[in-house]
């Protein structure tokens, strides 16, 4: 039940209405009992066997909140709790990858090949440890409500894909009736329309292009994979901020209130700026829970405050796959992160520029960015080298148009669009939400115009990006 | 709240004029392309194969009529009974004369065809013929989803691509190259090729389309414009069976037959773009070789 199917939209219309009701005459736990069902329903639909993980994870991370206000060594049981939780994730991501790939085990045991990865495991897990983590800090108070608790991990618009939210975020709203006004309902809409473009218009369809250039790389001129490898960028994107914006929109619409997930990160013009605005919720978890609790920025030694930061970035790659492209994708972010600071390029104050040197700067890290995703989107190194080769040592004017020339131009065409949206959107510099809730005529007329082109221009390659993770 | 209402009123109702207005300048375009609004002598009936090997304004110029070209990428068997019946069951189809229908070595091959062919007939959904055909393909939310927001039935590029080319009035076949000879050789190698099929309810379909239009009056000419050599040699035994299937069948009915250009120039590697299209040079040549027999039945 993908969030751009119609089994969604029927899901959803029932599941909304029901809760609007329930809202109204102010039964919230009648409210979130039926939510929490409603959110395992819509998991349940990926595999009913995944659901078993999700329930071991809620149960693991409930018992050990319970626990933690009652025994003494808080740190031990914190650990255990954490250990346990990430067992899952640990068996059925890294297990494979870590006794075969990289410890190259002969007698490691068979299953671990077969093992699918249930789908949206790295985000609930993570989402079920700001709970944990944050009670042992301290910042939240236990939750005794099962019911409360069980959806906060289960949300089904996070479960996924995320954002993943900090319990001190979300399960405050859980716990309360929401006064939704129709605005809400419609600014909810507008972000799920504004994601459904994203994803359908944008995103898949630009896949196609990427699929077919990757896929044929020996093939191809080295100007065909350049495009390819700037597509990708914007793909991803799309992919991911519009994934990113239905499960907002579709937790306004029943009256909560999501953190951003991303906020025009390719404008940026530094790396660190970069990772201020990509996948914001993820970055907030790792330096919040793993940079600070090394140190963060506050060691004595220099070589320390390196090893900090490299940490974080190569738990971010692993965090994405067990696969060495993702390791490297990693340690190429980490290295540019630290470049930056090596030749002090953090310090420049994006205010103090002028357009150009924004507009130089923006390249820049538009296309380092687009470089390290080439590590992310291809498994395999040696095809990685030849697309780098070929695009080196060919004209970048050569570019093939794909299946179809027509598709082609309609792609470039619905690209200049979308960047002049972006950069409207960033020049005035509002986020989503501000601009859904201005004025009603326009935002109506804004969602109509959205559905419209997603129904002449959009397409649908039936997955998401980050499902993998 | 009223205002709310109004304004959601009124979006709604801008909407859905937007929507119907861009679906009438699609239709116009696609309609235009395929010549499925004019009142045509000869009308074309077929997939790629046939699409890229006619030139529509050539025929029209030099045997001085109107030419319905209604072929389409991946249309298979059943697809194109709709496509006759469409045609014939419209206001323009009593000037017809004859029907090229467009015929290979894998016409009666379902394997590996294209399962969702009929969402090429979406733009036609206010037509019943195509209303009942799309019913009975698509799922129920892909149906009224077409129905209800007109738009939508033009989300495949091609169909947008047929629209823009039939307002221009372009009917060029823009194939320029020339079929790699040794890859394909090196993929024949793999036996990385189609296998000929011969499936009983293809041929039921074929039937019942050839029936369809001769029980009008109209003359079939079952064409089978040139593959690849190598193609054809691939499967010989069976991809004899298949033409002598057509010649046979031509003989046995009244007022069809069989055009097989093969013979003569499935060898001449230099008219083809890849191994079952020709290309531009191609296309002129087979033209020529069609216009010169049409000449004779009109």
């Amino acid at each position: 039940m993908l969030f751009n199917s119609f089994d969604f939209v029927f899901f959803f219309l029932i599941v909304g209405c029901i809760t609007l009701l329930l809202n109204r005459m102010r039964k919230v736990q009648v409210r979130n009992a039926f939510l929490l069902l409603s959110s395992y329903i819509f998991y349940g639909s990926f595999n009913i066997c995944f659901l078993s993980i999700l329930l071991f994870i809620t149960i693991v991370t409930y018992i050990g909140g319970l626990c933690l206000n009652k025994v003494s060594n808080k740190k031990l049981l914190t650990g255990f709790v954490v250990i346990l939780s990430l067992l899952p994730l640990f068996t059925f991501k890294y297990s494979y990858f870590l006794l075969y790939e990289a410890l190259r085990l002969p007698l490691a045991p068979d299953w671990t090949a077969g093992l699918i990865l249930p789908v949206g495991i790295s985000f609930f897990t993570f989402q079920a440890l700001t709970y944990t983590i944050d009670l042992y800090r301290g910042k939240i108070e236990c939750c005794k409500n099962i019911i409360d608790y069980s959806l906060f991990v289960s949300f089904f618009p996070t479960v996924l894909s995320g954002p993943i939210e900090k319990a001190r975020n979300l399960m405050p709203q859980l716990k309360k009736p929401q006064s939704v006004s129709l605005n809400d309902v419609m600014t909810g809409v507008g972000f799920f329309a504004w994601g459904l473009f994203k994803k359908t218009v944008i995103a898949d369809r630009l896949s196609q292009y990427v699929d077919w250039a990757y896929s044929s790389a020996e093939y191809v001129s080295g100007g065909t994979l350049a495009l390819a490898v700037v597509f990708y960028s914007i793909q991803i994107y799309c992919d991911f901020s519009g994934y990113s914006d239905m499960a907002i929109g579709t937790a306004r619409c029943i009256g909560i209130r999501l953190s951003n997930n991303f906020n025009f990160p390719y404008f940026s013009t530094k790396i660190k700026d970069f990772w201020r605005k990509w996948h914001i919720s993820l970055t907030s978890w790792f330096t919040e829970y793993v940079y600070f609790s090394l140190g963060g920025n506050r060691v004595k030694m220099k070589a320390r405050w390196i090893f900090n930061i490299s940490m974080v970035f190569l738990l971010s790659g692993i965090w994405h796959g067990a696969a060495w492209n993702f390791l490297l994708w990693g340690v190429i972010h980490a290295m540019l992160y630290l470049s930056e600071y090596a030749v002090g390029l953090h310090k420049k104050e994006h205010r103090y520029m002028n357009l150009l040197q924004k507009s130089i700067a923006g390249c820049c890290v538009f296309l380092l960015v687009s470089f390290a995703w080439v590590f992310f989107r291809i498994d395999d190194i040696s095809t990685i080298f030849m697309v780098f080769s070929k695009i080196a040592s060919a004209s970048l004017f050569d570019v093939m148009p794909g299946a179809s020339t027509m598709t082609f131009a309609i792609n470039l065409l619905l690209l200049i669009l979308f960047g002049g949206c972006e950069i409207i959107m960033y020049r005035n510099r509002e986020d989503g939400d501000a601009v859904m809730s201005r004025d009603t005529t326009a935002l109506y007329g804004w969602i109509c115009s959205l559905l419209l082109m997603t129904a002449l221009f959009g397409c649908s390659n039936n997955s998401f990006v980050y499902f993998q993770f | 709240m009223r205002k709310t209402i109004a304004s959601l009123l009124i979006v709604s109702i801008a909407a859905l004029l937007v929507d119907y207005l861009s679906d009438r300048v699609m239709l116009h375009g696609v309609n235009a392309f395929y010549g499925l609004d004019q009142h045509s002598k000869i009308l074309l009936v077929g997939h790629s194969h046939l699409m890229l090997a006619t030139d529509k304004e050539r025929m029209e110029k030099e045997l001085n009529t109107t030419v319905s070209k209604y072929t389409r990428e991946g249309v298979n068997v059943y697809d194109r009974k709709v496509m006759v019946h469409q045609y014939l069951s419209s206001a323009y189809s009593d000037s017809l004369k004859i029907c090229l229908y467009g015929v290979d070595l894998c016409t009666f091959t379902g394997k590996e065809l294209s399962q969702n062919s009929y969402m090429l007939f979406y733009p036609f959904m206010d037509n019943a013929v195509i209303d009942d055909y799309i019913k009975g393909c698509s799922p129920a939310t892909d149906y009224w989803l077409h129905k209800l927001l007109r738009v939508s039935r033009y989300n495949d590029d091609g169909i947008k691509g047929a629209a823009a080319r039939g307002w221009r009035k372009d009917w060029s076949n823009r194939k320029n190259g020339v079929v790699d000879i040794p890859t394909y050789k090196k993929k024949l190698l793999n036996g990385d090729e189609r296998h000929i099929e011969v499936e009983p309810e293809l041929i039921a379909e074929f039937t019942k389309t050839i029936k369809m239009l001769t029980d009008r009056g109209v003359k079939v000419v079952l064409v089978n414009t040139p593959t690849l050599d190598l193609l054809n040699e691939y499967e010989p035994k069976k991809y004899e069976m298949v033409v002598d299937w057509f010649t046979q069948f031509a003989s046995n009915h009244e007022n069809v037959e069989y055009w097989d250009f093969n013979p003569e120039y499935s060898s001449r590697h230099e008219l083809f773009h890849d191994r079952l299209h020709l290309n531009a040079k191609g296309q002129q040549v087979i033209t020529t070789e069609i216009i010169d027999k049409l000449q004779s039945e009109l």
